[in-house]
């Protein structure tokens, strides 16, 4: 039998470690140079994509689009950021972009369930654990989209906090983050105006939106790699513990990766296979939608107070949507009880899963904007 | 919460958690094949501690089967990495070792039927040296899979066919003779549960010194070139 494997060989780890800092340091280099690129662009673009976003709904549906493509609600989530932090804009706007992504998120379990089509059981089990993450994320935009338009409170007690830790909005906080990140942005801003003249903001720009994904994609890689090994055991020792401790275990594993996609997908399979249930599964995705913000948070560092404000919005969004939903048993059931019934029926018939996936993440949100554009 | 959380990250990776409880479960094994074999050869008494005792060793297997089980399906899906062979090999081999444990309850089940031991006769004196012989096939068998020692993993595979023959001996003798019915029976069964003993722990074996494809079979020549 082969050597058992589990010793991790140490300079892998380092190299491993040396590898996700560096990327970590690209990401908050992009996040600085997607909002310096597209500011660059002039006043006339910032007010033009203001005015886009001013209606929230075409903001809701722009998150759960741009994410649903990306398949990765931190990309969208640093981009707002980024936007946001270099005035390009603004928070109220920002909020349904950022509600939206938390929906858009949920397409990547939702896929890695179809890949358990092929044994119906299994495909039941998968299926509902995939979308009880979509029917919960669903269900908080129904009540928090709504509750925010009407009273604006995400924002302004983001507002409240960002102001206790580092002063009024539009402050330029001495972050040391940002320093450290100012040379290389000033670095790049320079060599593509001396080299691409009037296209430069252009340049800036793309060039800040592929760092962006592949600096987050090797981010995630690394992090995989460094933490699933102890993931693994967390997951194998406190999966079905209480609630609380699924959502610690959630927040935390997610936390680490940098993606709630992962973590997701990862229990997708689980339950496929029957290794974990519904509402063993359920605490561990409210979990990772509270980890997952914690690029957006990182990604603020690299920002102003702004910035911050909107990354706080999206880590209480979250929060306040477990708050509301998971104590009360009779809410809770809504998510597991959908969920649930979307798996017996797409067990039944598959093409009602693809047919979720495709209107509910694709369809239905450009037919909205759409039609949003048109009124 | 909190305290659970941090020993859960002092724990060991999953699959080193798995391949001790593989090992446990061969000791396990081994625990319940020797008071049964000395049962059958006179050594020990047929009593309900030994009963009880093979019993709740048996339920002790079968619930470290399924926790590895749980593992290995967790493993491969969070953090497979080149585990994938070892994680199949594992999977096949907690079956081997789980029928070990079944096969020494239904021995101790046909020393029950024969009233605590073979109670002389030319199938006392076939049966004790098999019985013995088993006994030190565990050995080499556990050795080899605990330190992946090919030379052992040769060596009780050797022996184990070398019992398998022995016990397709005994059956062959037993067609011959002209026992009465409940000791035909019960000596079948004996020859029977001894051999599927034997090839359990050969495949354990196996997994040592054969490629995962053909775990359970042993070629010689494939032996060589590895």
């Amino acid at each position: 039998m082969a050597p058992i494997s589990g010793a991790r060989k140490p300079f892998t780890t380092i190299l491993r470690f040396v590898g996700f800092v560096i990327f970590l340091y690209l990401f908050l280099v992009s996040v600085r140079l997607l909002g310096t690129g597209f500011k660059m662009f002039g006043a006339g673009f910032a007010e033009r994509l203001i005015s886009t976003t001013s209606n929230p709904f075409i903001g809701l549906f722009v998150g759960i689009l741009a994410t649903s493509l990306v398949q990765s609600s931190s990309t969208t989530t640093s981009t707002v950021v980024g936007f946001v932090a270099s005035g390009i804009l603004t928070i109220e706007n920002a909020v349904p972009i950022i509600m939206g992504a938390n929906i858009g998120t949920t397409v990547t379990s939702t896929i890695v369930s179809m890949g358990h089509v092929t044994r119906r059981e299994e495909f039941r089990r998968a299926m509902a654990a995939a979308t009880v993450h979509d029917f919960f994320n669903i269900l908080t935009v129904a009540v928090f989209f709504p509750l925010e338009l009407a009273t604006g409170f995400l924002r302004r007690v983001a507002q409240a906090i960002s102001t206790l830790m580092v002063g009024t909005e539009g402050v330029t906080f001495a972050s040391p983050v940002k320093r450290v990140v100012k040379p290389a942005v000033e670095l790049v801003v320079s060599l593509t105006t001396s080299i691409a003249g009037r296209h430069a903001a252009m340049i800036v720009a793309i060039f800040g939106v592929v760092l962006l994904l592949i600096s987050l994609y090797f981010i995630v890689k690394y992090a995989k790699n460094l933490a699933l090994k102890r993931a693994e055991i967390v997951l194998d020792r406190l999966m079905g513990r209480s609630g609380m401790t699924g959502m610690a275990v959630g927040c935390g594993v997610t936390a680490v990766i940098q993606s709630s996609s992962v973590t997701t997908s990862l229990m997708v399979p689980l339950a496929g296979a029957g290794i974990a249930r519904l509402d063993q599964i359920f605490p561990i995705t409210l979990g990772a939608n509270v980890g997952t913000t914690i690029t957006a948070l990182m990604a603020s560092l690299a920002g102003d107070a702004r910035g911050l404000i909107i990354a706080i919005v999206h880590l209480l969004f979250n929060i306040c949507g477990i708050l509301f939903i998971y104590p009360f048993r009779p809410l809770r059931r809504i998510p597991m009880f959908l969920a649930t019934r979307l798996g017996d029926v797409a067990a039944k018939k598959k093409r009602y899963a693809a047919l979720f996936i495709i209107g509910s993440f694709y369809a239905l949100p450009v037919m909205l904007i759409l039609l949003s554009k048109l009124l | 919460m909190f305290k659970e959380l941090i020993e859960a990250f002092r724990r060991r990776p999953l699959l080193n958690q798995m391949i001790s409880e593989m090992e446990q479960m061969l000791a396990e094994a081994v625990h319940m094949y020797h008071p049964t074999a000395d049962v059958l050869t006179g050594k020990q008494q047929l009593s309900p501690e030994v009963h009880k005792m093979i019993y709740e060793t048996d339920r002790k297997i079968n619930h470290l089967q399924r926790k590895i089980r749980k593992q290995l399906v967790e493993h491969l899906i969070v953090a497979p990495g080149s585990d994938v062979p070892i994680s199949l090999i594992l999977m096949s081999i907690t079956k081997d070792a789980e029928r070990v444990g079944d096969l020494c309850k239904n021995l101790l089940e046909v020393a029950e039927e024969l009233g605590g031991t073979l109670d002389g006769g030319k199938y006392e004196e076939r049966f004790g040296k098999i019985l013995r012989e088993t006994e030190t096939l565990f050995v080499p068998t556990v050795e080899a899979f605990c330190t992946s020692d090919k030379g052992l993993g040769h060596e009780a595979v050797e022996k184990a066919r070398h019992l398998a023959k022995e016990c397709d001996e005994v059956i062959s003798e037993l067609l011959e003779d002209c026992l009465g019915c409940r000791h035909a029976v019960l000596f079948t069964l004996l020859a029977r549960h001894l051999k599927r003993i034997c090839s359990h722990l050969s495949n354990i074996a196996t997994s040592v010194v054969m490629p995962l494809h053909k775990l359970d079979y042993f070629d010689e020549k494939w032996g060589d070139i590895f």
